[in-house]
């Protein structure tokens, strides 16, 4: 048996770096991470939910299989999981330039994803894509304020009227939105916005800006999602 | 070469908004090109009065921070084709123009348009200064109260100071069963105050808040007698001369449908 360590755990200041062999076996270092974390749930006791992955890279089904590990393992509850090609803050010009001065920033003091702005790549738990980015914004949206972020937003409160999203994933608003709401700002047509009350002011998906016609009697205002199919902004029931 | 208007009061509420999206409307439709230019920026109102706000795509800002061209941000009103409006931004503040700038922005608006007419925000600050800059002409709308008034008059001096040439009053929301019984400022006792020269007077008309809601200017509107007042600004605006309207027959008419209705 080798006396190479093929998994070190490190306790960083803001979570827990997770450092692995490039070279070993996936197997080996899931048994050797497992050993690691069973051993040494007092070391994760009281730490902080954020964790890192360094010195190889992962694939998101490898990432998700070592993050089940931890949590089987201790009853730690990770938010934030930091690929190893994102550790420089502010690379990419990412999230933390994006909230510029008199807007509303993407995360309150008391959320989860405090910390967040410094470390724009973090990606949550369980997210699809490596990339799909998400702000989480507690609180409504009053006239004047915005939210611009590099990825999804999820506001959970209402979007009043003269307030607007900018984001380049997906929008979704736990409350009405009566604001403007902006989803792929950066073109992505896949991207929708939805709400659990849906009378925007006006609607933009990538390139595409709708709104609601002056003359428009039954307008859906229940739950629904707005998407782009040939073209063309759809609105369809949740 | 177009004129460069102003509207402003000093106070807020007496409706400045209000007189910009009306004048807008009843000089379009004596078929002038006009375009009406939102300056309260951080305060938009106007594209809610004139109901276009969901046709907002660029903004006043936008266009002096050049992230667009000027045409781009210009708002095709819905109902009268002549009729533009450059709408505010709402996410920024008065700090984000300089009055350099919106006097850059009003040279080029008066090269295409007939009237260029600025909806300027409450305040004697940086809003004011930066809406009063590009301006040759301004419009001072008070309604007669003593404390609007009293603004009225700090904002006429400024505005002399600013050598914007001899403004004109509009004298807005008269009740003239009110001013009969002295219990409110009649026009002669405001023209006495602000010695300026009366371009109009306008009633008070339940009229004017139902179309502010909707957001259809009322000038449109053949029964409103504020709406008539308008109408009549609007051609002395256009160099007519137009006396003004007794407002003796239409509010005692109102009285006596007010009374009618609410049998008061």
């Amino acid at each position: 048996m080798a006396t190479k360590q093929i998994v070190t755990l490190k306790g960083q200041k803001d979570g827990i770096s997770i450092i692995l062999d490039a070279e070993a076996d996936f197997e080996a270092i899931k048994e050797s991470l497992r050993k690691k974390v069973s051993q040494g749930k007092q070391f994760f006791d009281g730490a902080d939910t954020k964790v890192a992955f360094k010195g190889r890279e992962l694939d998101d089904f490898a990432e998700k299989t070592l993050i089940d590990i931890i949590t089987e393992e201790t009853n730690l509850d990770i938010t934030f999981v930091q690929g190893e090609d994102f550790v420089t803050p502010n690379g990419n010009g990412n999230a933390n330039g994006a909230v510029g001065a008199g807007e509303v920033s993407v995360f309150g003091e008391d959320s989860e994803g405090a910390e967040s702005p410094a470390h724009p790549s973090s990606v949550p738990r369980n997210s699809g894509k490596k990339e799909s980015l998400t702000a989480y914004y507690h609180g409504g949206l009053r006239s004047g304020q915005s939210i611009k972020y590099k990825g999804s937003v999820v506001i959970m409160g209402d979007v009043n009227p003269g307030s607007e999203i900018v984001a380049d994933g997906n929008v979704v608003v736990l409350g009405a939105l009566k604001g403007m709401a902006h989803a792929g700002a950066s073109g992505d047509e896949s991207c929708f916005v939805s709400a659990l009350f849906l009378r925007p002011t006006q609607l933009r998906i990538a390139g595409l800006i709708s709104y609601v016609p002056d003359t428009a009697k039954n307008v859906r205002s229940a739950a629904a999602y707005a998407y782009i199919k040939d073209g063309q902004v759809f609105i369809g029931p949740l | 070469m177009g004129e460069v208007y102003v509207i402003t009061s000093g106070k807020g509420g007496v409706g400045k908004t209000t007189t910009t999206a009306n004048l807008g409307a009843g000089l379009a439709l004596l078929e002038k090109k006009v375009v009406l230019v939102d300056a309260d920026i951080g305060l938009r109102n106007l594209d809610v009065v004139m109901g276009l706000e969901n046709r907002i795509v660029f903004d006043l800002i936008d266009v002096i921070e050049g992230k667009c061209r000027l045409k781009q941000a210009l708002i095709k009103d819905k109902r009268y084709p002549t009729l533009h409006l450059l709408p505010a931004a709402q996410t920024k503040d008065k700090d984000a123009v300089t009055p350099e700038q919106m006097k850059k922005l009003c040279e080029q608006l008066r090269e295409e348009f007939d009237y260029v007419i600025l909806d300027c925000p409450a305040g004697i600050e940086q809003g004011f200064r930066n809406a009063i800059a590009g301006a040759d002409k301004a419009i001072v709308v008070t309604t007669p109260e003593v404390s609007a008034v009293r603004d009225a008059d700090r904002i006429i001096g400024l505005l002399e100071a600013a050598e914007v040439s001899s403004p004109l009053l509009i004298l807005n929301r008269i009740r003239v069963n009110m001013v009969k019984r002295g219990d409110m400022m009649a026009l002669e006792d405001v023209t006495e105050i602000l010695a300026i020269d009366v371009l109009g007077v306008v009633p008070d008309d339940e009229g004017i808040v139902i179309a502010t809601n909707k957001g259809e200017p009322c000038v449109c509107d053949k029964e409103s007698f504020a709406g008539q007042a308008f109408r009549d600004i609007c051609r002395r605006m256009n160099g007519e001369t137009v006396p003004l309207m007794d407002l003796d027959i239409p509010t005692g008419f109102m009285a006596k449908l007010k009374k009618k209705l609410f049998n008061k």
